[in-house]
This record gives structure tokens, C-alpha cells and sequence, in this order.
């Protein structure tokens, strides 16, 4: 049969019967709409959790030194030899090298913060790193020691400033800032000075810091400045600056970071891997979440499925003598089977568009009140969904698949009826 | 055009095997107008279904057009139905839902060969052959009993099929609307078109050139019938 014919005698058939087969489409509908609905809600909550509130990059590993010594000589210690060491390792295409600020800072500002008048007294933890892990977040100069005469150049976290503008700065009226706008914001830091802890040894170096950049490879809980500032300043503060705090290695391909971190471990060193399991858990936890709804939703597309066999196989009792009237006048047991599935086809594709559509309305009106009625928690997106287009066609997709496996019986009934049967007067 | 030798098929009725065809022989030529009359129940649908390869569970053998019907699968089958031989049957068996033209045109639907254009136009003069062709968009319920078996016959010539099978054709009619139909199949017969009737009707049998009658699922001369 020429799909020209089956497309005409698909439409005059679902003409007919258009009630029965928009109540077909209804079912499918449902259960597609709710697995669209609920898919897109679990890749987009997903999608927060490991890009904004447990940012993972694929790529780094971060190697620590073993918190424990066991023996004479003690563990492994993070030295420049041992970072010459793991920089020949195989897969590993980049290292940087991370120290603490080993003594204490703090800073009390009492000045203007962009339009309004900020007062405050606070610890301030600083970590340096080599230039190449935040280079491509610095929006203003070089990231590199000044000196002690200059501003020292710092990064501050992506997170930090998202917990700033929901949870810190609302109550206290103090503006909302961009990465762009705190950019140069310069506040005054003393390092080897603490307002909680005793006195420390060796002079107060008064700085002052100023933001270059914010990164999601910054310290959280802190800022993040050049390695040589660090190991100056824990030179004059008499602390460490010989061994380091960290190292994030950079693989050249996410399939080599398990080789890497089996080479670390046999180097006697540490993997942080903190921040992955979190996000691998709250992912997990996500994804079977996603996953429950998903299997509720496609319970409802077999449903839809069965009741569209059972729509089917009536319909096909009802038309066996129109059946035998079309095998009589030259349909084969083919063309039957073809137009009985090719109707539920549509019935599946109307549905299944239907579906998706009704999902992404139903997504859109959460989000716009998300945006109007909840408050504005951190990491709050834009969206709490994904709009893929893969996930919208893998719901037409499957609203077309889930009527056509209703269909498989009944066609195959309607093709192995007896035609000289039903046309017997 | 047909010729059908040794046909056997029995149905089965509950324990009992009922035979309706038993050794059938049948030859009719090219452009003949046969008639093959029984008492209900006697196997004439059966034979015709079978002729007509709508029914391919018998044993025998069956040739019409010179196609053995024994060796065509189901695809060749419709393919044979579809393009040499037109039904016609008692209850019309129109599709409710389609016009009259519609209804003429259905066989075209299944016939991958079919062009738009011209299988239209072909339907429209064949629904005018049959004096239909005022009436072409209506739906079968919008005719009478005659227009609707002039609809149907129009189907079945739609396709110029070599054979024209009809099943009780004038079975639903009354005298005056049975009697045009019978007209028809004189007009059919005389423009060269082979026909085979079923029917315990007298009417329909005279018209026949000649007269068989099925009884013991055989056939057997029928004397003193026919033209």
C-alpha cells in the first residue's frame, strides 16, 4: 500500500471514530507529559547540584597529603619533588600546586561597599595557587605576587558570592553583586594577625587584597591568591613554605583520572574526593528520585498502551466486515497490519505531542512561580528544569512506541482474520 | 477463464465434518455469464470465495485468468484480487464512512501502482456506467438499496477486472431495483465481461447464459434454466 492511501484511509478511519481515539491519545498523553515532566525536573535539579552547588570538573584531581604518618619517617609530604613526581605521571597534563596562608589574617573594613556603608570584622582563611588554575576566571591583571607594596590579587568563590547575594546580603541590605562588579573591590587584610586566637610570632604584615576574579576553583570559605604571595607571606610569618597544601592535577582525559589516582594512592598520597562524593550523592540522590517518578510515569504509558490495545481490538471486532471488505478488494494481511498500527501511530504521536507540550507548560508555570513565590535560597536557578529537545523527542518518540506496542496484538488479529468470514452474508 | 478441478473443503460443526465441496469441477470460458444456483447452506459463497481467492484453505486446484491460485502467496493474492477479479455481494458491503466515489475508489487504495489523477477519473466513469456518477459524494446511507449495489458493482469494476463474482447480488432488492441490477449484468456480460453468480433467485439465474447447480458439493448441469 502507497503511504499516500494509508495516510487517507488512517485519517478517515481516526475521523470517524475521533472520540475514541482522542481518548486513546488522552492516556498517552498523561503518562508521557508526567515522564517529560519528570525527566526534565531530574536533569535540571541535577544539573544544579553539579554545576552549581557541587561544581565537579571531570578532569581535576586533587591530591593531598596522607593525614595520617605511619612509621619512622613518617607519610609522604607534598614537596616540590614529589609535584615533579606526579607531573610525570601518564594522563596527568597539568599541575598546580596549592599552599595555605599558614598563619592567621584577618580584616576589619569600615568604609563604602558599592552605594552603601559596610562595617566588619572577620578571619579571612587564603590559599595560593599557581596562576594556571584560575587564569581564565582573572577579569582584571595578572595573577601573580605585586610584592609587598601592591594589592595582592585574589579570587573569590563562585559560591561564596551566591551564598553572599541570597543568604547574607538580603537581611542586611547590603546590594547584590555579579562576578563583574566585585571585580577591584580592594579590602584591607592582616596577615599574621587574629582577632580570636593568642598572639603569634614574627610581624603583622598589613596588605591590602584586592578581587580579580571569581571562580568555582576558588577556596569556598576564603580567598584564593598567588602561590609566591603564600609562600612569602608564611616565610615572614616563619610557617612552612616548603611543603604544599595540595595539588590539583588536570588529566588529559577523563577516562585517565581512575589510572591517576591509582598512581597518587600508590605514591603514599591522598585523593580529596570530598567534593565529588557529595555531588556523586546528591546526584544519586537525584537520579533515584527522577528515576521512581520516571518508572510511575511509564507505568502510565503501559496503561495507556493497554488501553489502547483495548481500544484496538474492539474497534477491530467492529471492523471486520469493513476489513474483509478491504481484503476483498485487494488488501493484503500486510496492508491491514500497517493500517491498524499506522492508526495508533498517530494516536501515539498526537498523544505524545500532546504530552510534551502540556509538560513544558506545566515546567514553565512552576518556574515562573518558583521565580514569584519562593524565596531566593542560594544556588536558586533560573530554571528548576532541562529543556532538551532529546528529552521532548525521546517523549514523542516513545508516545509513538508505547501506541504501537498496544497495537501489535490487534493488528495481528485484524490481518489473520478470515475475510471470506466477515463478508458472509 | 476458470477452471477448477477436484475442490474439497469441509468446515467443521462442532464433532461433525461438514463437506461443501467435494470434488468440484469447474470450467467456464472467457466473456460467459454463469449462474450456480443451491439451497442455502450448499457451498455456493464458498466456491465463489474461493474462485475469487479470498479463501485459500481447500485442496485442489484452482486457475482463473491462467493464474494458479494454489501458488501465490498471501501478497500475490491480493494482488490478484485486487486486479482480476471484482466482487459483488449481497449486503453491498459499502464503507459507511466513504462517499460513494470513495467506496468505487477503495481498491485503488491498495494498489501500489495506482496514479491520483487518472484512478479518479476512472472511478467517476465507471460510477457513470453504473448511472451514478450525480450521487458520487454521498455516503452510503444518503442511497437507496439499487444505488447502493450500483455503487458497490462499481467498485468491483473499477479495477477492469477480468472476472466479476457476485454473491446473491439482487438477494437485498426488490423486483423493480433487482431487475435494473440484473439489466446491468446483461450490459456487463454483453460488453465481454465474464460473470459467475450464486443465487437461489429464478430471476437472476434466467439471465444467465448458463445454469449449474451445486448440490452434494458438486456441480451439475441445472435443465432448463437459463438463456
Amino acid at each position: 500500500m502507497k503511504a499516500s492511501s494509508l495516510r487517507r484511509l488512517v485519517l478517515l478511519s481516526l475521523a470517524r471514530d475521533w472520540k475514541g481515539a482522542a481518548f486513546s491519545a488522552f492516556g498517552v498523553a498523561i503518562g508521557i507529559g508526567a515522564l517529560v515532566f519528570f525527566i526534565s525536573l531530574g536533569l535540571g535539579v541535577g544539573r544544579v547540584v553539579q554545576q552549581k552547588v557541587f561544581p565537579v570538573e571531570a578532569t581535576l584531581v586533587d591530591v593531598v597529603p596522607p593525614s595520617i604518618s605511619i612509621g619512622i619517617l613518617g607519610g609522604a609530604k607534598l614537596d616540590q619533588s614529589t609535584v615533579d613526581r606526579l607531573s610525570k605521571l601518564g594522563d596527568v597534563a597539568q599541575v598546580y600546586r596549592k599552599m595555605n596562608v599558614r598563619i592567621p589574617a584577618a580584616s576589619r573594613y569600615d568604609g563604602p561597599f558599592f552605594g552603601s556603608h559596610l562595617r566588619m570584622a572577620i578571619e579571612v582563611l587564603a590559599v595560593g595557587v599557581d596562576a594556571g588554575l584560575v587564569r581564565k576566571d582573572v577579569l582584571l591583571g595578572d595573577f601573580s605576587d605585586p610584592g609587598a607594596e601592591r594589592p595582592i590579587p585574589a579570587i573569590a568563590s563562585t559560591r561564596l558570592l551566591e551564598i553572599y547575594n541570597k543568604t547574607f546580603a538580603p537581611p542586611r541590605n547590603l546590594p547584590q553583586l555579579s562576578p563583574n562588579l566585585v571585580v577591584g573591590f580592594t579590602l584591607p587584610v592582616q596577615f599574621n594577625r587574629t582577632f580570636v586566637g593568642g598572639a603569634t610570632s614574627g610581624p603583622v604584615v598589613e596588605a591590602q587584597v584586592q578581587i580579580v576574579g571569581v571562580s568555582e576553583r576558588a577556596l569556598l570559605a576564603g580567598i584564593t591568591i598567588p602561590l609566591e604571595a603564600a609562600i612569602r607571606l608564611n616565610r615572614i610569618g616563619n610557617a612552612d613554605a616548603q611543603t604544599f597544601s595540595g595539588v590539583t592535577l588536570v588529566a588529559r582525559d577523563p577516562s585517565g583520572v581512575p589510572r591517576i589516582v591509582d598512581r597518587v594512592r600508590g605514591m603514599g598520597l591522598q585523593i580529596d574526593d570530598q567534593e565529588r562524593r557529595l555531588a556523586q550523592n546528591a546526584g544519586a540522590a537525584v537520579m533515584i528520585t527522577t528515576s521512581a517518578m520516571a518508572l510511575l510515569s511509564m507505568l502510565i504509558c503501559f496503561l495507556a498502551a493497554v488501553n489502547i490495545a483495548h481500544a484496538l481490538f474492539a474497534s477491530v471486532r467492529a471492523r471486520a466486515r469493513e476489513i474483509g471488505i478491504m481484503r476483498a478488494v485487494g488488501a493484503a494481511r500486510r496492508d491491514i497490519r500497517s493500517l491498524i498500527l499506522a492508526e495508533a501511530g498517530v494516536v501515539g504521536l498526537v498523544g505524545g505531542f500532546a504530552g510534551t507540550i502540556g509538560a513544558v507548560a506545566l515546567a514553565t508555570g512552576v518556574d515562573r512561580l518558583s521565580a514569584s513565590q519562593l524565596p531566593n535560597f542560594p544556588f536558586k536557578p533560573d530554571t528548576f528544569f532541562s529543556h532538551d529537545w532529546r528529552i521532548f523527542a525521546g517523549g514523542v518518540a516513545l508516545g509513538v512506541i508505547a501506541a504501537l506496542a498496544g497495537a501489535f496484538l490487534p493488528s495481528r488479529h485484524a490481518a489473520a482474520m478470515n475475510p471470506a468470514r466477515t463478508v458472509a452474508d | 477463464m476458470i477452471h477448477a478441478r477436484q475442490l474439497r473443503k469441509a468446515y467443521r460443526d462442532g464433532a461433525d465434518e461438514v463437506r461443501v465441496l467435494n470434488g468440484l469441477d469447474l470450467d467456464v470460458r472467457a466473456g460467459e455469464f454463469v449462474a450456480v444456483v443451491g439451497p442455502s447452506g450448499s457451498g455456493k459463497s464458498t466456491l465463489l470465495h474461493v474462485l475469487g481467492g479470498l479463501d485459500a484453505s481447500y485442496a485442489g486446484e484452482v486457475e482463473v485468468a491462467g493464474v494458479r491460485l494454489n501458488e501465490l502467496n498471501d501478497v500475490a493474492l491480493a494482488r490478484f484480487r485486487n486486479r482480476q477479479v471484482g466482487f459483488v455481494f449481497q449486503s453491498f458491503h459499502l464503507i459507511a464512512s466513504l462517499s460513494a466515489l470513495d467506496n468505487v475508489l477503495l481498491p485503488a487504495f491498495f494498489d501500489v501502482e495506482a496514479v491520483a489523477g487518472p484512478r479518479r477519473k476512472r472511478a467517476e466513469d465507471v460510477l457513470a456506467r453504473v448511472g451514478l456518477i450525480e450521487k458520487k459524494n454521498r455516503v452510503p446511507a444518503q442511497l437507496s438499496g439499487g444505488e447502493r449495489q450500483r455503487t458497490a458493482i462499481a467498485r468491483a469494476l473499477f479495477a477492469e477486472p477480468k472476472l466479476l463474482l457476485c454473491d446473491e447480488p439482487t438477494g437485498n432488492l426488490d423486483e423493480t431495483t433487482g431487475g435494473e441490477v440484473i439489466e446491468l449484468f446483461r450490459e456487463l456480460h454483453r460488453d465481454g465481461l465474464t460473470i459467475l453468480v450464486v443465487t437461489h433467485e429464478d430471476r437472476m439465474s434466467t439471465a444467465a447464459q448458463r445454469v449449474l447447480r451445486l448440490t452434494g458439493g458438486v456441480l451439475r448441469p441445472s435443465g432448463g434454466e437459463g438463456r
